[in-house]
């Protein structure tokens, strides 16, 4: 999947993406990173034809009936339980048979008769990012999905996200959160002024940057501009 | 498909039956309105005839269709695209469509439930005759036809371009507008045939009228099923095409 020479502007005339290229690894967690406000859930909106995708500049990418896509805010109706909602996102995603509780993840099991909107920020995600695992897709795009979570659920999640890749799936996701993708599975891009400023493995951004820990590699990364 | 909405339909009705405020202004509020005026004409020794029946009770059904269809199902959607819901329900389930029908049929539900409670109460205070208690039944069988297009009709909300902040100002205009032009009776026929087009109330009070009398039935017909049939048509174009991101920032 790639991006090739693709230009835009908001409606407001501030212009976004300058002749942005990018690739993204089919066998590899792809994670889009730069500054607040340099258009990364733009990009994944395009991506997911959220916005119009032109095909002049998307390459390879799959069609709408084929992409899952968690957005950044948690969206799920705060009167139905954890169950209701794992039932339901189940009945429309095509899952054959009765939906039980025991078909729960473990650490599902435990909310699963409490309200929605009764859960506490991260265990919202959680049910989300489930959700969005099970169902059956070639591309999944994932907007910020640890944002809020404690350290041990954010690595929960990110096991989860890396489990999709291991399926098979494409996988590219946002994020502002270094500690959960620091091996050699995770494909990074940097994101700032328009373009993608660096392409490559954990290790090579390190290595580029000529620096000890991923927050140090992107803030000298970021302060270049 | 089909199986996919049944799951969506099923969800989306338990929580709508679960929240009991949409009883209050399409059910509780014309309710007590239409007991207060029928008190009055009582005190006042007034006695109500077949033609005042039909015309309150069009008056009344009017208000709670139009508000109902507003509140629960086009403005439903529209909070839903606002807040991402819609965004993240089309990619599981695949089809915006899917989200709008699951929406819109429990809520057809709820509102033939809040019509039938009305009509009940309308039937023990007024003790209508034979005849209109069939143009009851007749007219509540009808919404089930009418609530869909009153649907689609306002569904031309999700394409301007309106902010969640000034929604409601407009809304409120809207309400106003749609049933005080109701109200009016046009004797030219071409007034007439453009409110209907552009008036969901007035679409819904001549579907009603052509079971009361009207002098120009074919022609009527005829007009009420274009505009049904182009307002069906719009109305899924609408849903299909309209965009599933947030107007907020926009």
């Amino acid at each position: 999947m790639e991006i090739k020479d693709f230009t835009y502007g908001l409606s407001s005339g501030r212009s976004l993406f300058q002749s942005l290229n990018a690739d993204f690894l089919d066998d590899k967690v792809n994670v889009l990173l730069g500054p607040n406000g340099v258009g990364k859930t733009t990009l994944l909106d395009f991506i997911s034809t959220v916005n119009k995708r032109e095909p002049t500049y998307f390459h390879g990418f799959p069609n709408f009936a084929r992409i899952a896509y968690q957005p950044q805010s948690v969206p799920f109706i705060y009167e139905a339980t954890v169950f209701q909602t794992m039932k339901m996102v189940m009945g429309v995603s095509g899952f054959k048979g009765k939906f039980r509780h025991t078909d729960l993840p473990a650490e599902l099991k435990t909310i699963a008769d409490i309200k929605y909107g009764e859960l506490s920020g991260g265990q919202r995600r959680l049910v989300m990012i489930d959700a969005i695992s099970r169902l059956d897709r070639e591309l999944y795009l994932f907007d910020e999905p640890e944002s809020g979570l404690d350290p041990k659920t954010a690595k929960q999640v990110m096991q989860k996200i890396q489990g999709i890749n291991q399926r098979g799936k494409k996988v590219i996701m946002t994020s502002h959160q270094f500690q959960n993708i620091n091996n050699d599975d995770y494909h990074l891009l940097f994101l700032k002024a328009g373009q993608i400023q660096f392409s490559g493995s954990p290790s090579e951004f390190l290595k580029k940057e000529g620096a000890t820990s991923l927050v140090d590699a992107y803030i000298k990364q970021d302060q270049l501009l | 498909m089909f199986r996919k909405l049944v799951s969506l339909i099923e969800f989306e009705l338990r929580l709508a039956l679960e929240d009991k405020v949409v009883f209050l202004y399409t059910l509780m509020f014309p309710a007590a309105y239409f007991l207060v005026m029928s008190w009055n004409d009582f005190a006042a020794g007034r006695t109500t005839s077949n033609t005042d029946m039909v015309n309150n009770l069009f008056g009344f059904w009017s208000y709670i269709m139009i508000v109902g269809v507003l509140n629960q199902i086009t403005i439903t959607m529209f909070q839903m695209r606002e807040n991402n819901f819609l965004k993240m329900y089309t990619f599981i389930s695949g089809d915006k469509r899917l989200i709008y029908y699951a929406n819109l049929i429990p809520q057809m539900v709820i509102l033939q439930i809040e019509v039938a409670l009305f009509d009940l109460l309308a039937i023990i205070i007024y003790r209508p005759s034979t005849r209109v208690l069939s143009l009851i039944g007749v007219c509540w069988l009808l919404n089930f036809v009418l609530i869909p297009i009153i649907s689609f009709f306002t569904s031309i909300i999700l394409v301007l371009p309106i902010k969640s902040k000034t929604l409601t100002i407009y809304l409120t205009g809207y309400i106003f507008a749609t049933l005080s032009l109701g109200a009016v009776y046009f004797k030219s026929p071409v007034l007439n045939t453009m409110v209907t087009i552009i008036n969901p109330v007035d679409f819904q009070q001549n579907t009603y009228s052509l079971f009361v009398y009207h002098p120009h039935v074919v022609f009527i017909v005829l007009l009420l099923t274009i505009v049904g049939v182009a307002y069906i048509i719009l109305g899924n174009v609408i849903i299909s095409k309209m965009s599933l991101a947030s107007r907020t920032n926009r």
